[in-house]
């Protein structure tokens, strides 16, 4: 279809007030990613302010602290230039076997990032503390940058950088006028979501011997029993998370306006690398190389040990299997459930409430799973005390911990479906919800798609919220993994890591899009 | 009759009003332009017949029915209107014949078994795009594209249709086309039609009735010929239409200025004829100022041509006067003039007074 | 910005509205009521490894017919978990790794008072002081060492040695550890509280390498990364298992009368709700049993506490080691000594 590309005095983003039932659905979602929160705030309540006072005062918190502040720049720094570099090549560069690399580029989702720790800590003991944990966690969290950030770029145009080399800029301007911003509203958000996770990471940093806030917590939970200073830590994060969040929204607010000029015209120039080539494939293999090649090479090597293969139950590795995929396909559902209000409601509207909206949405990112996962043994208990340790709570737990990682994803391509469609649809005699159902819903698929496949990936490795809210007996791939990584048998837990990287590297996989090699596509 | 009646409708809240209180009445089976320049709210107007938009207050009907009023606002796909929005807004994954079929069903099901019915086909006819009906709209032309969007809207019967500048993206020959077309259209099926427009000119030549907008206030509405000829104040007059504008004094019937005694009516509708002396601004159409060789005439005004545009059909002939008044004039042929020549200019038949704004 | 938190605070309460506040003051449940019977069931969190504890739960099935549903996580998740629930739990036995995370559900009410017949069997200062808990089996503080660099006779026999500047950076534990903490505890009621200040102190400055787990320390004392780590015996004994005894760099040292060879217990408690339930007596008969007592013992190296049942090969006599007549579920003193390590930066 045609697309006109005319000035249109349609009302911009903001002018209209967001219909009731929106905000309604919306703020019972932000209500329920502010469970944890919540209870956050109940636990505190329960200490005396002199003691919280004496905890914000001991002499490790500032170390803490600011361990935890330096790991997110730096992964978060690496992620990104890795991230837009990969996107980049995947992208904008004459590739051979492009698809094998655009499906590498993502792998690194699949792999949990304590395996990854195990796997590199087996080959080289010493590799800890700051450095040995910003080298693991930029390798597998640099996909999260990647995808978005090449899905932008496919979607747009090479044709302001043209613009800007006849004005007379070099290429390395030419790209920072001509494509930077058409890519930074998806380098900002992909970006965020790796400032989140390094915040919330817990089981690579332990390995790494690398003392950040969600080692403290783990250690007020399992040395100090006190619940109450775990959650003043957990505060902390919060607060660490808010900033981020908001500070991505400001960014964000920015780009939105520099951007929107270019809609509609998408044409992408392909480049011939020349002598970038060595150095371009080194780089494409080198991310996916540490992050999957690495621990796979180890699990592989544990895995041919007879005594292991001996060992192994192949019934409880297809349930654990079966459970794996079941409950992250019910995280996903929920996730999408409670994002998809929150997107929609963010693509189409701006203003402070829409903002604070989806800002809370964003916390249980910035948690750690025990944290979320107390908060919802905590309100399952108190609520609905007859679904507590079932699938149910348990998938809904994954719901309000990785709904963040679908918000982005919905909220771009909600925001890529023209609105008129939907008029036209209420015109034609579709209600409300059926205009979002049939139109909006089912233009912006791709986007729910890939917000489904990437929480479902995400809580396939999720441990901590696993063990505690789990339907006792049940195991899934994860917890067998923690079963057998705890005694020093690392040997028997070789099979189970394998079967959850290979799990997981599905939803991988069909993230990486390389089916249509056109990413968050939306027809128009 | 009347078929789409609006009553002091306002839109948006008291800090930024977006229609300042609209009072239209389109009678039935007349296609109604809507023009003003960009942000006066004549989007706005349309999105509210609609009911995509919230009417604050003031009343709408539509035939029998009242869709809006106080604490009433009837769901859009209650309404019965149709919609054609100005980038067609064709639904993507959708078939041309789907997409016709779209609203006589709910959902992508009902829509593809309707596709296959004769009203469909009947539709698809009307536009002349039978050939078309299993191509997706990304392989549709921009007019194309159009008549789908419209024959969709007029798919479920609507009692009035509402087009948001569906031409303005397309070339200025298929344009003509199209908007004769579509008129026709709306006039065979009896479909009362508002069209919101940039291009005065698609009013003007297109319409059955204009409605002028600026600032969310709706200034004039009457037939074309009454919008060009009789506009109410000097804005209108600007914005359908070439004006020379030049402060005067009133003398009864005349307007006495630098162009001299010149013959005028009293425009201002809301104002009531001046009194003797007043001050008012002359408004003279540039084909009411026509050009002969110097010094023919003694009434004429002495003039220098400064500029010429060509327009085919005519030409716009820039003057400057003698004591320096810029002027346009419309002349059907140039003739031998080019810039610089020495001309006298005539005043032709009645111009129109209006109160200084 | 100001208005965005407001908003955020709104939402915050909404949530709290829909957790219905309820902050559950668990009431305490009569005595009479909680005499429950034997329904032939036991729900049972383990905060110990599934790979060990399953086989045992297998074992007492097969001797008593009582079904068991376990549920496995780390002892600590469960503590945290347990006093989530509170009254709610499903738990009607909770088998720990240490004796903290039983205390503190001791503190907080939730578990209940065993009979004395089977608290009295496990010595004193290895079990629960005021009989809310039954301590199971014993883990020696050592000290593993690196027998590449360091020569046998040449490994101290007293912890105080570490703080001397010449054991800087060699020395690798993990503060966080609860057994850790255990010991630090035990140097302060033995040693006295300024003693186990100095300690403390000495260690903050003598460049120690933090570790999250023993396990960790363990690891880097058998790649030559440190020369000493202080861990408890068993994991040696477990690595031993899996490598071979022979392949093991680290080699331990037992600290026979020092308070850095104090023994940790790991316990079992059954919850308020099920006090006096036949089927969670049931298992914690059986966990002293001799039977247990030695499935522990061939499992895991760990000490049995049940006395006349062997120690495994290898370790010195339980006697032998400091039995500091400690409550090691004190969780009053524990905090103390987290104030004492966080107050050099070591938490």
């Amino acid at each position: 279809m045609t697309q006109h590309v005319i000035e249109v005095a349609a009302p911009s983003v903001g002018a209209r007030r967001p219909p009731h039932a929106l905000l309604a659905l919306a703020t019972l979602a932000c209500a329920v990613a502010s469970i944890p929160l919540a209870y956050l705030l109940v636990r505190v309540s329960g200490s005396a302010p002199n003691e919280i006072a004496s905890i914000l005062a001991r002499p490790r918190m500032p170390a803490l602290l600011l361990n935890t502040v330096s790991l997110i720049v730096t992964v978060t720094l690496a992620s990104f230039v890795l991230g837009l570099v990969t996107a980049f090549l995947l992208v904008r560069a004459r590739l051979r076997a492009l698809r094998l690399w655009i499906v590498l580029a993502a792998l690194p989702l699949a792999v949990p990032s304590y395996l990854a720790a195990f796997g590199w800590l087996a080959l080289f003991p010493g590799m800890q503390g700051f450095w040995g944990s910003t080298f693991l966690l930029t390798i597998v969290s640099t996909p999260y940058v990647t995808l978005p950030v090449a899905a932008a770029m496919r979607g747009g145009t090479t044709g302001l950088d043209d613009v800007a080399r006849t004005l007379g800029h070099g290429p390395w301007r030419a790209f920072w006028l001509g494509t930077w911003p058409q890519i930074r509203p998806a380098a900002l958000a992909g970006s965020l979501l790796v400032a989140l996770y390094v915040l919330s990471e817990f089981g690579a940093v332990a390995l790494m011997r690398y003392p950040v806030l969600t080692t403290a917590i783990q250690q007020a939970y399992g040395s100090s029993f006190n619940r109450n200073y775990a959650a003043i830590l957990a505060i902390i994060l919060v607060a660490l998370a808010m900033i981020l969040v908001f500070g991505e929204q400001r960014a964000r607010g920015r780009a939105r306006r520099q951007f929107g000029a270019v809609t509609g015209v998408s044409r992408v120039r392909v480049v011939t690398l020349g002598a970038a080539r060595i150095p371009g494939y080194l780089l494409l293999a080198a991310v996916p190389a540490c992050a999957v090649g690495v621990p796979v090479a180890v699990l592989i090597g544990r895995l041919l040990q007879a005594e292991t293969l001996r060992d192994l139950d192949i019934f409880s590795l297809a349930q654990a299997i079966a459970n794996t995929l079941l409950l992250a396909l019910g995280g996903a559902v929920f996730a999408v459930l409670l994002a998809a209000p929150i997107a929609a409601l963010a693509a189409r509207y701006g203003g402070r409430v829409v903002r604070a909206i989806e800002s809370a949405g964003y916390l249980g990112l910035g948690l750690p799973g025990i944290v979320v996962g107390l908060s919802l043994v905590f309100f399952s208990l108190a609520v609905v005390p007859a679904l507590y340790q079932t699938a149910l709570v348990l998938t809904f737990a994954y719901g309000v911990l990785f709904m963040p990682k679908a918000i982005g994803a919905i909220r771009s391509s909600v925001a890529q479906v023209p609105e008129s469609l939907a008029d036209v649809a209420r015109a034609l005699g579709y209600s409300r919800w059926q205009s979002w159902w049939h139109v909006t819903a089912r233009l912006a698929r791709p986007g729910i798609m890939a917000g489904a496949l990437l929480v479902a990936v995400t809580a396939m490795k999720e441990l901590p919220a696993t063990l505690l809210l789990r339907p006792t007996g049940t195991d899934t791939l994860a917890t067998e993994l923690w079963a057998r990584t705890d005694v020093s048998s690392y040997g028997a837990a070789a099979p189970y890591a394998a079967a959850l990287v290979l799990v997981a590297a599905v939803p991988a996989f069909l993230l990486s899009d390389a089916r249509r090699g056109r990413p968050d596509e939306v027809p128009s | 009759m009347t078929q789409l009646s609006l009553t002091d409708v306002v839109v948006g809240f008291d800090s930024e009003p977006v229609l300042r209180g609209i009072t239209l009445d389109v009678p039935s089976g007349a296609l109604a332009a809507v023009v003003g320049p960009s942000g006066c709210g004549k989007t706005t107007l349309l999105r509210t017949i609609a009911g995509l938009m919230r009417a604050r207050s003031g009343e709408i009907r539509i035939g029998q029915r009242m869709v809006a009023t106080h604490g009433i606002h009837l769901a859009p796909e209650k309404r019965r209107v149709g919609w054609v929005p100005q980038d067609a807004a064709l639904f993507p994954h959708l078939t041309v014949a789907e997409n016709v079929a779209f609203g006589l069903g709910i959902g992508p099901r009902a829509a593809r078994r309707a596709a296959r019915g004769p009203e469909v086909a009947r539709l698809l006819g009307l536009v002349s795009l039978s050939a078309l009906s299993d191509r997706l709209p990304s392989q549709l032309s921009g007019g194309q594209a159009q008549r789908v969007a419209l024959a969709r809207a007029l798919a479920v019967r609507p009692e009035v249709v509402l087009l948001d500048e569906p031409f303005a993206a397309l070339d200025p020959v298929l344009r003509v086309e199209l908007r004769t077309e579509v008129r026709a259209l709306l006039a065979s099926e009896g479909v009362t039609g508002i069209l919101v427009t940039h291009d005065q000119a698609e009013a003007l030549s297109t319409a059955d009735f204009v409605a002028v907008m600026n600032a969310g206030t709706l200034l004039q509405f009457g037939t074309p010929r009454e919008i060009y000829e009789w506009p109410h104040d000097p804005w209108v007059a600007g914005f359908v239409g070439e004006s020379n504008l030049v402060a005067g004094i009133w003398r009864d019937g005349f307007v006495e200025c630098r162009l001299g005694r010149v013959i005028a009516s009293w425009g201002s509708a809301s104002i009531p004829t001046p009194v003797e002396g007043q001050a008012v601004t002359l408004l003279l159409r540039p084909e009411q100022l026509t050009l002969g060789p110097e010094g023919t005439q003694p009434e004429g005004l002495p003039a220098t041509v400064t500029t010429m545009s060509y327009g085919g059909h005519d030409v716009l002939v820039g003057l400057a006067l003698a004591d320096g008044t810029r002027m346009t004039s419309r002349v059907v042929s140039a003739g031998t003039l080019t810039a610089g020549a020495q001309v006298t200019a005539y005043i032709v038949g009645s111009a129109m007074a209006f109160s200084p704004q | 910005m100001r208005f965005s938190l407001a908003i955020t605070a709104g939402a915050v309460a909404l949530a709290l509205a829909l957790t219905g506040c309820s902050t559950s003051q668990s009431t305490p449940a009569d005595d009479a009521a909680g005499a429950a019977q034997g329904d032939g069931t036991l729900t049972l969190y383990v905060g110990r490894d599934e790979a060990l504890i399953a086989p045992l739960i297998e074992k007492f099935t097969e001797a008593t017919g009582i079904d068991v549903t376990a549920r496995y996580a780390s002892s600590s998740e469960l503590n945290a978990l347990l006093l989530e629930e509170g009254d709610n739990t499903p738990a009607e036995a909770f088998l720990s790794q240490d004796a903290g995370a039983l205390g503190s559900l001791s503190n907080a009410g939730l578990l209940s008072k065993l009979p004395a017949d089977l608290t009295t069997v496990i010595p004193a200062g290895f079990t629960s002081a005021n009989g809310m808990w039954l301590g199971v089996t014993g883990r020696a503080r050592v000290i593993a060492y690196d027998s590449e660099t360091v020569d046998a006779a040449d490994v101290p026999n007293a912890i105080a040695t570490f703080t001397d500047p010449n054991y800087a950076g060699e020395v690798a534990f993990a503060p966080g550890n609860a057994s850790m903490q255990s010991f630090v505890t035990a140097m302060r009621v033995l040693d006295g509280e300024d003693a186990a200040e100095a300690w403390v102190k000495g260690m903050s400055e003598n460049s120690p390498v933090l570790t999250e787990k023993n396990g960790e320390t363990l690891d880097l004392v058998n790649s030559g990364e440190v020369s000493f780590g202080l861990i408890n015996h068993y994991y040696w004994f477990e690595d031993a298992a899996e490598l071979g005894a022979d392949a093991m760099r680290a080699q331990l040292a037992f600290l026979a009368g020092d308070a850095g060879g104090m023994v940790n217990v790991t316990g079992a408690g059954i919850l308020k709700g099920s006090k006096g339930d036949p089927d969670a007596l049931a298992f914690l008969e059986y966990l002293i049993s001799e039977e247990g007592q030695r499935y522990f013992v061939e499992q895991t190296y760990e000490y049995p506490l049940l006395p006349g049942v062997a120690a495994p090969d290898g370790v010195p006599a339980l006697n032998t080691l400091i039995n500091p007549k400690l409550d090691l579920s004190d969780l009053e003193s524990l905090s103390q000594t987290q104030e004492l390590l966080a107050k050099y930066g070591l938490l």
